[in-house]
């Protein structure tokens, strides 16, 4: 799997949610912020709209309150024009009300238009009512009443109500004073009620601010359209003296004005706007205590200003807020943003948590499926490792569901039934049976494996089963169940081919049989002439014969125990070989020699050129073969037959080829094949009474091929046959073989 | 009269055997060398016993002595089955194919003589 590949790709995937995090945190942060700023700019607005709201309301009723007053001063002109001659008691019970009603008035009083010519008599009227000191007075310079200069006319204060704090006003002429005259002039000149600038009045003790508001009188039933016209035809003047810190908490009726500054400025003359009133929610107010004072610095942007026109002058009222909080909630977007960021705080330690959490999960996750696939492969590796050894194994093994299936099966069952693996999984047991059928020796053997196979019918012993197709096979086999727990059972078969074996079986029998037959006549020739000699009294030449028969068999009888004891040392291996230099012409010459005497009725020729080497053998065996294969040649040829014995060199192959050759009956094409397996004997007629035990030519070709070299036959029936044998010349060949 | 017997081997040395002990003088002997010969000498001669050997080349024993008794000219003759086969499934198979007795070799030349006595004169 890709170890490299998935490296680069974890901490990709981790810091990715690490950047979504970062980026909600941001998200929250951003949206914590602007809640925050909207939050605080509405509250703002809402707080600075109610404190516009709670401002106009105040500046509205003091607009009220001062307009109030000046009707109050203006009901007084009503009083002169409806009479002949006011009386000072008249003016007092006149005035006695409103002042009652009206607190913020200081004092109300009547200013008569007094020519110079007229002043005596107006003192001594004043006089007349109870005011014994009255004269007509002016302040000089640092304040003090001092009895008024001439002048062509006077304007003095000859009723004032209440009299008892405003006595001191009493004759004190208001065209004397520039501030006052210029109200008054203007009074006169258009009609209307107007008011002065802030002025200390000569009756003040507080140090309080005041303004005056003259209303002038004409004469009755007079022209006043034009300036002229009413400044002639003036009689005097309605006074109203405010003083301005009662009208201000006069028009608050009772309730403070909340938690806002106010001042006020007369803001009539631009270049010299005065201080009126100045309040402060600490201090309280502080009318006149800043007289003269210019237009303060606002404190901070959020004041708010309006301009009232009283008695033709205006006022710039000017309120803010106190504290720069005009009345809104400050804590409240902080509280905000701060819940926003603890909020954001726990999303982002959750969030990270989760995260890490996550990351660690996955790591888990990753090393978890790493070490289940490493016991993966090794399992596969095992697996596989196991599957290739059962799929090589020379048993056949079949593995079939429970419900008779093929699971898988090996090489080895692919070969028998002639169907790859690959072909037969699925395929049902019954399936295959049909289609291998025909190709058995005994079908029913199959139902006995289908009922053991598939109903659980116990076999111990193996069901033996031939396939006569496309090779006859002998197979055994045996049944087993795979048991997997809760019922679940997979059912087997092992094959074992033992077509070996049974002919390894049927060899031995054959060669029991045939060495028991072979052992057995002679054996019975022996015993049965013995017995006769024994019992019998015979003619002395009848019993030379029975004896000679006795010997013979007897000499058979060792030759074929000694073969029976060769073949036996082949098949079990233990046959062994020197390795000497054998001369093939000295062994031929050996051999020759010992059949000489047996027979006179043959001729041999033994024809070995002094030019062939010796080879490496072992020359006792090398003797054995030419001893057997003379014997055949001796045996299957009739008397007189030439009996020929050769060897040659082959220096290409490094061998020493040697041939026997007789002129015997020969063997036909098709028992050359099986002339050198063990007990084989071809007995044509020809044959008849020639006996062997069918060892010989097997024990030939076996000496011979241990030696490294190799055994064949050339024969023609009727004209004889030549067997040949080679020996190896070269020592490494021979030993090379074992 | 006397009688005929059929030797049937491959063996020289065997029927060298059977022809001492039964004796020229006694027994009137012919001898098969394969199981063919057997065949065409029992139909010829008709005798009165025949030695059958199993192992013979050509035609075996038990296939010669299933034929003489399939056939009624030859169904009478009686048939003494020798071989050095000795287990006992062969002399099961002898009885199937109607051999009228078994010798195994080695025989005793006594009990062989005692068998044929038996054979040709206590059925007469």
């Amino acid at each position: 799997m890709g170890d490299a590949g998935n490296e680069p790709k974890k901490p990709t995937l981790l810091s990715q949610r690490y950047v979504a995090i970062g980026a909600m945190l941001l998200v929250g942060v951003a949206l914590s912020l602007v809640s925050f700023f909207l939050l605080r700019s509405w509250e703002r607005d809402r707080a600075q709209g109610e404190f516009r709201e709670r401002a106009a309301v105040r500046a509205a009723a003091l607009g009220r309150a001062a307009d109030r007053g000046i009707e109050v001063v203006a009901s007084i002109r009503g009083l002169f024009d409806a009479s002949i001659e006011v009386e000072r008691h008249e003016f007092a019970a006149f005035t006695r009300s409103a002042l009652a009603a009206h607190p913020e008035i200081e004092a109300l009083e009547w200013i008569p238009r007094v020519p110079q010519k007229q002043i005596s008599a107006y003192v001594a009227a004043a006089r007349a009512d109870g005011h014994d000191a009255f004269q007509i007075t002016e302040q000089d310079p640092s304040g003090l009443l001092v009895p008024a200069s001439n002048r062509p006319e006077y304007f003095p204060v000859f009723f004032v109500e209440p009299l008892k704090r405003n006595e001191v006003a009493l004759g004190f002429d208001l065209g004397s004073d520039a501030l006052r005259r210029r109200a008054l002039e203007e009074a006169r000149d258009t009609g209307k009620p107007t008011a002065t600038a802030p002025v200390r009045i000569v009756q003040e003790t507080e140090g309080q601010l005041s303004f005056l508001v003259f209303v002038p009188v004409y004469e009755k039933l007079k022209p006043l359209d034009s300036v002229e016209q009413r400044r002639w035809h003036l009689q005097g003047f309605a006074i109203g003296v405010f003083r301005v810190n009662e009208l201000v908490e006069a028009s608050f009726q009772g309730q403070r004005p909340g938690p806002m500054s106010l001042r006020f400025y007369d803001t009539t003359d631009r270049d010299n706007e005065l201080l009126m009133y100045a309040f402060e929610p600490d201090s309280g107010p502080m009318s006149g205590l800043v007289t003269g004072e210019g237009r303060a610095n606002p404190r901070s942007g959020s004041q708010w200003e309006t301009v009232l026109a009283v008695g033709e002058r205006r006022w710039a009222l000017v309120f803010e807020p106190i504290g720069g909080s005009n009345g809104w909630v400050p804590w409240l977007p902080w509280a905000v943003l701060a819940a926003g960021f603890a909020l954001i705080g726990v999303a982002g330690t959750y969030g990270y948590g989760l995260v890490s959490r996550t990351a660690q999960v996955e790591q888990l996750v990753v090393q978890r499926t790493e070490a289940l696939e490493a016991s993966n492969r090794k399992l596969r590796e095992s697996e596989s490792s196991t599957r290739a050894v059962l799929m090589s194994m020379t048993e056949g093994l079949a593995v079939f569901t429970q419900d008779g299936r093929v699971l898988w099966w090996n090489d080895a069952v692919a070969m028998l039934t002639g169907l790859p693996e690959r072909e037969a999984v699925g395929r049902h047991i019954d399936d295959v049976m049909r289609m291998k059928a025909p190709d058995l020796e005994n079908s029913e053997a199959l139902s006995v494996l289908r009922g053991t196979l598939l109903e659980g019918v116990e076999a111990k012993d193996p069901l033996y089963i031939t396939i006569l197709r496309p090779e006859r096979r002998e197979l055994s086999v045996r049944v087993f169940h795979i048991d997997l727990g809760s019922g679940h059972v997979l059912p087997g078969v092992v094959i074992r081919d033992i077509t070996g074996e049974r002919e390894m079986d049927r060899r031995k029998d054959a060669f029991v049989s045939v060495a028991s037959h072979e052992l057995r006549t002679p054996m019975t020739a022996i015993l049965g002439f013995t017995e006769l000699l024994l019992k019998r009294e015979v003619a002395p030449e009848r019993r030379q014969a029975w004896l000679q028969e006795v010997y013979q068999e007897s000499r058979r009888l060792t030759t074929i125990v000694d073969d029976l004891l060769n073949v036996s040392r082949i098949h079990s291996g233990k046959l062994q070989l020197r390795r000497e230099q054998v001369s093939v012409a000295h062994v031929v010459e050996a051999v020759v020699g010992t059949f000489k005497p047996t027979t006179d009725q043959h001729q041999f020729i033994a024809a070995v050129s002094g030019d062939v080497p010796a080879v490496w053998a072992d020359r006792d065996k090398v003797g054995q073969v030419l001893m057997n294969l003379l014997g055949n040649a001796i045996k299957y040829s009739p008397q007189g037959g030439k009996v020929s014995v050769a060897a040659r060199h082959d220096p290409e192959r490094r061998r020493v080829v040697v041939s026997v050759a007789d002129e015997g009956i020969g063997i036909a094409p098709d028992d050359q094949q099986d002339l050198f397996t063990s007990f084989h004997r071809i007995r044509p007629p020809e044959t008849d009474g020639i006996r062997g035990t069918g060892l010989g030519l097997y024990i030939v070709k076996a000496l011979v091929e241990l030696m490294q070299g190799e055994v064949w036959v050339e024969s023609e029936p009727g004209k004889g046959s030549t067997f040949y044998f080679t020996l190896p010349t070269d020592y490494d060949e021979f030993g090379g073989g074992g | 009269m006397t009688n005929k017997v059929l030797i049937a081997d491959d063996e020289a040395p065997i029927v060298n055997l059977l022809r001492a002990t039964l004796g020229e003088d006694r027994y009137h002997l012919l001898v098969a060398r394969d199981g063919d010969e057997a065949l065409a000498i029992a139909r010829r001669e008709k005798p009165d016993l025949v030695f059958l050997d199993i192992l013979m080349p050509k035609v075996d024993g038990f296939k010669v002595c299933q034929a003489l008794k399939a056939d009624p000219a030859t169904a009478h003759i009686r048939i003494v089955m020798l071989t050095a086969l000795a287990q006992e499934s062969d002399r099961q198979k002898a009885t199937n194919v109607g051999a009228d007795d078994y010798l195994t070799k080695p025989f005793s030349p006594t009990e062989l003589l005692e068998k044929v006595e038996e054979i040709l004169h206590g059925s007469a």
